[in-house]
């Protein structure tokens, strides 16, 4: 019944056309005064869906860009932590060819054994270095110091030994890829132990002035008693004893240096030959020893080449996103402000045409 | 003389017959913005005098008798009516689940990053922070308390989601409830409805069709079936009388003047305990929070349908009855959402328990922070308390998760077990800094879960957050469509039946014309008889 049109139906018609302008007109204002394309997320549930997983990938690349700032400046500490121990290490050998030389008197060995001690020093004080509240080199061992030097002079290392996989510390730097950004003190640093030597059954010997055995015993209640090979007790001083050694542990830089002192020692003992033999053999390590510091510092230049070049891909990741989102998620201006003009003019002009047309009737004219 | 007193009459009589029209047209004016009113025509005839016999003139012309009103009709299209009520009713069911799924799409809206979203994303940032420093206890907490933020969002959500379907349906349990809630209000309106429409289908019966006064009875019938449409799909059945049978989905509500199917609502709970045998509420309980059903008053309130939500398929209780609970039928509702919230509040649950308690896995020991200890078999992370106080970590829901009470005590933060180690032999209680299973917790953000449909937890909320999305957008386009289907119905019914100001004034000067024609006829009539009582005067 197209050919009838009644005043009330034209009345709605009027007002159902013009709040379709005003809702249209007034998206529009809204896009417009919040910047945002999608006010909903049942507006375009595609785009929604895309700007959250953006915003999560925006999120997750800045936690791996602070990943990676932060691995880099510890793996820069750590290498300069190498580069100064192979510094040291090399004052070490000059000294070391030059007490070789064995034209030292004893005066000038001891001052070199003094200097070797300091470096020894210097050297687990470096080794204990502490970065962002964990000690470097102590592998998982963060908390507890990784070097300590006990009263008999032995260098002992307490963290995660090297061997055990499960030294390491990593960051992700990447979804799911983990980077390991430490090493071991043992790796690096080595060790020396002069293992002291024990009866069957598993009690410490030690040495009187004369040069007899004294074998220590632990009471029930942990107190020591000391006591002769026959069985009588030992009378003297405690502290005079000392420590009979069985064998030596050791291991790079450590056990080199500490090698290298104790040789002096021999040398300036009496032991001359024994001293120098040992003092010699001390030169070969060195090399190992500066060998493996340059290894490990290569390989974590490799990762810290790897890093920089993460942080370049998470950078230029980070741009697309970024104005991926923007392209999702905020408006357009120009179409948008175009799109909004229109609008505004088809509401001005439904406005307009409602008030004229609202009265016309044939009431008008009678 | 004969035909000078009929003519006479019959404009008496033609006056007579203006009035009326007249009549007609002002109650269509003063009815023009009435709604529902549909305009009613004065139909004209010619009135004939029986008795004309032959070919006679005198006699022919003795048999017109004027005009009369052979009735008033009123302007209807019982097609279009009808198409009408059934695009209503679908209009107001898709109305109810647009409102149902746009507060859904409110709840999930993490577009200003304020969300589960959001709340996942800071949890596994502080998990990344805990990587880096697993034995801090600054770490720690803020890993404790990001968790405590996932949990509360969740409870928030799901607090927010249950309101959803309480506000509609009641929470199925408390009859305040279910009084409070916006389909107790639809079906005691629709209650009242069908009362109206027995005492106009009565009054109906009483009246002549084709008057005034059936006329006007059946504008108002209309209405109150445009009115029970927007609450519910029926079918009317229309008697030569004007009156109707009325039914929702087969069982007849109304028929002529009696109610014969008066609706009720009671609990979920309720109607579970009232069954024969009883149903386990809510355990085997897999329906809608509210039951409506139907009864006949005219038999005592007998029952006729026990539980009659699924004949209420349309309009704003079939919207109402079938958004908010997740029914199986593969819509998005709050029901649904709710349902995949809960298992993703397992799932968490489930991920970091598993990997907190694993083999392997060492938490830092209280006593001494510089030493690793084993972490204990119960040592979760996400639970829930049950009904007798116990903490356990089944049946965990997004409105029930929380962080496990143990964490929050003086030493609790050490509880979160950091370290790994997956070769026994390697273990060295020293080894504080060793974070690998933090590094496998983070590892789950890209973990397919099968709980979760082969999906990660931050996909599968996402994937809810878009179904949500699509269900609305899906819905927002099929509502302006049928809204628009709608409008243009109701314009063509408006435009055919309506009053039109232009047709009503014409009408009004035609019959003025045809009133002062009329009095003019006789004044002439008179005049004549005057003349012819004069003569021979």
């Amino acid at each position: 019944m197209v050919d009838r049109i009644s005043t009330s139906g034209r009345y709605a018609q009027l007002v159902a056309d013009m709040q379709q302008n005003l809702i249209n007109y007034n998206r529009l204002t809204s896009q417009l005064a919040s910047g945002h394309k999608v006010m909903s997320i049942t507006d375009d549930p595609i785009a929604a869906v895309n700007i959250l997983n953006t915003d999560r990938q925006l999120g997750q690349i800045e936690t791996f860009s602070t990943n990676v700032e932060m691995a880099m400046s510890e793996l820069s500490t750590l290498d300069d932590l190498m580069t100064l121990a192979t510094g040291y290490l090399s004052q070490a050998w000059d000294k070391a060819v030059q007490a070789n030389n064995q034209t030292y008197g004893n005066d000038s060995l001891e001052a070199l054994k003094v200097e070797i001690d300091e470096i020894i020093k210097t050297m687990v004080d470096l080794a204990n270095t502490e970065y962002n509240d964990n000690y470097i080199f102590g592998g998982a061992n963060t908390k507890i110091m990784p070097y300590t030097i006990d009263e008999n002079g032995n260098i002992i290392y307490n963290g995660t030994p090297h061997d055990n996989p499960d030294y390491i510390r990593q960051t992700e730097v990447a979804d799911g890829v983990f980077e390991v950004i430490n090493t071991t003190g043992d790796r690096v640093f080595g060790y020396y132990e002069a293992v002291q030597a024990q009866t069957a059954d598993g009690k410490n010997i030690f040495t009187d002035a004369d040069g007899k055995n004294v074998i220590e015993t632990i009471e029930a209640d942990g107190s020591k008693t000391y006591a002769y090979e026959d069985g009588t007790a030992y009378a003297g001083n405690v502290e005079d004893l000392e420590v009979l050694v069985d064998h030596e542990e050791y291991s790079g830089v450590m056990g080199t240096l500490k090698l290298l002192s104790n040789s002096i020692q021999m040398v300036l003992d009496g032991d001359t030959e024994a001293g120098y033999e040992q003092m010699n053999a001390t030169l070969d390590m060195f090399d190992t020893s500066m060998r493996t510091i340059t290894e490990e510092q290569t390989k974590f230049g490799g990762v810290y080449n790897r890093l920089e070049m993460t942080t370049s891909t998470l950078e230029t990741n980070n741009m697309n996103l970024t104005s991926y989102l923007t392209e999702i998620q905020d408006v357009d201006l120009t179409t948008a402000i175009t799109e909004w003009m229109q609008a505004q003019y088809a509401y001005q002009a439904s406005l307009q045409v409602t008030s004229a047309s609202l009265g016309m009737s044939l009431l008008n004219y009678m | 003389m004969v035909s000078l007193l009929s003519a006479l009459n019959m404009t008496a009589n033609t006056l007579s017959v203006n009035e009326k029209a007249i009549s007609v047209v002002s109650h269509n004016v003063a009815n023009m913005n009435t709604e529902g009113y549909h305009k009613q025509r004065v139909n004209l005839a010619t009135r004939n005098i029986a008795g004309a016999i032959g070919n006679n003139v005198t006699n022919q012309v003795r048999a017109n008798g004027g005009v009369m009103i052979a009735n008033v009709m009123r302007y209807n299209d019982a097609f279009l009516n009808n198409y009408y009520r059934d695009q209503l009713s679908l209009l107001n069911k898709l109305e109810q689940q647009l409102d149902g799924i746009g507060d859904l799409a409110d709840i999930l809206d993490d577009l200003e990053s304020t969300g589960i979203d959001a709340a996942l994303s800071d949890f596994y940032e502080a998990l990344n922070n805990l990587n880096e420093y697993p034995a801090s206890s600054t770490a720690r907490t803020n890993f404790i308390e990001t968790a405590k933020t996932l949990t509360s969002v969740l409870n928030s959500k799901s607090v927010e989601l249950e309101q959803n379907t309480t506000k509609a349906l009641g929470d199925g349990e408390s009859q305040e409830s279910l009084e409070n809630s916006k389909i107790y209000v639809q079906y005691t309106a629709l209650n009242d409805k069908l009362t109206e429409l027995a005492d106009v289908n009565r009054a109906l019966q009483v009246t002549q069709t084709g008057t005034l006064e059936a006329n006007n009875l059946l504008d108002k019938r209309d209405l109150i079936l445009n009115d029970i449409a927007e609450f519910v799909d029926i079918k009317v059945e229309e008697h030569d009388n004007g009156s109707v049978n009325l039914s929702i989905g087969g069982v007849e509500v109304v028929k002529g003047s009696k109610v014969t199917g008066e609706l009720e609502i009671q609990t979920a709970k309720s109607y579970c305990e009232s069954q024969d045998p009883p149903i386990l509420y809510p355990d085997d309980w897999d329906g809608e929070n509210a039951v409506i059903s139907i009864v006949n008053p005219q038999e005592d309130g007998k029952i006729v349908v026990a539980n009659a939500n699924s004949l209420i398929t349309e309009g704003t209780l079939g919207g109402l009855l079938h958004s908010a609970t997740d029914n199986g039928d593969g819509e998005t509702n709050a029901g649904t959402v709710m349902n995949s919230l809960n298992i993703l509040s397992q799932a968490i649950a489930d991920v970091f328990n598993e990997l907190n308690t694993r083999e392997g896995a060492y938490c830092i020991n209280p006593d001494d922070t510089g030493k690793l200890i084993d972490s204990a078999d119960d040592n979760y992370l996400f639970v829930t308390v049950d009904e007798n106080g116990n903490v356990v970590t089944d049946g965990i829901t997004a409105g029930n998760i929380q962080l496990n009470p143990e964490l929050f005590s003086d030493d609790g933060i050490w509880n979160i077990a950091c370290a790994y180690f997956e070769d026994g032999a390697n273990f060295d209680e020293n080894a504080v800094g060793n974070a690998q299973n933090v590094a496998a917790m983070l590892g789950t953000r890209n973990q397919k879960l099968d709980d979760l449909n082969g999906m990660s937890l931050e996909d599968y909320y996402t994937a809810l957050v878009g179904k949500v999305a699509s269900a609305g957008s899906s819905l927002q386009t099929l509502y302006d469509t049928q809204s628009s289907v709608v409008d243009s119905i109701e314009a063509q019914i408006k435009d055919s039946t309506g009053v039109d100001l232009n047709e009503e004034l014409v009408d009004l000067v035609k019959y003025q014309t045809a009133y002062s024609a009329a009095a003019q006829v006789f004044n002439t009539c008179n005049a004549c008889l005057d003349t012819l009582m004069s003569l021979g005067g």
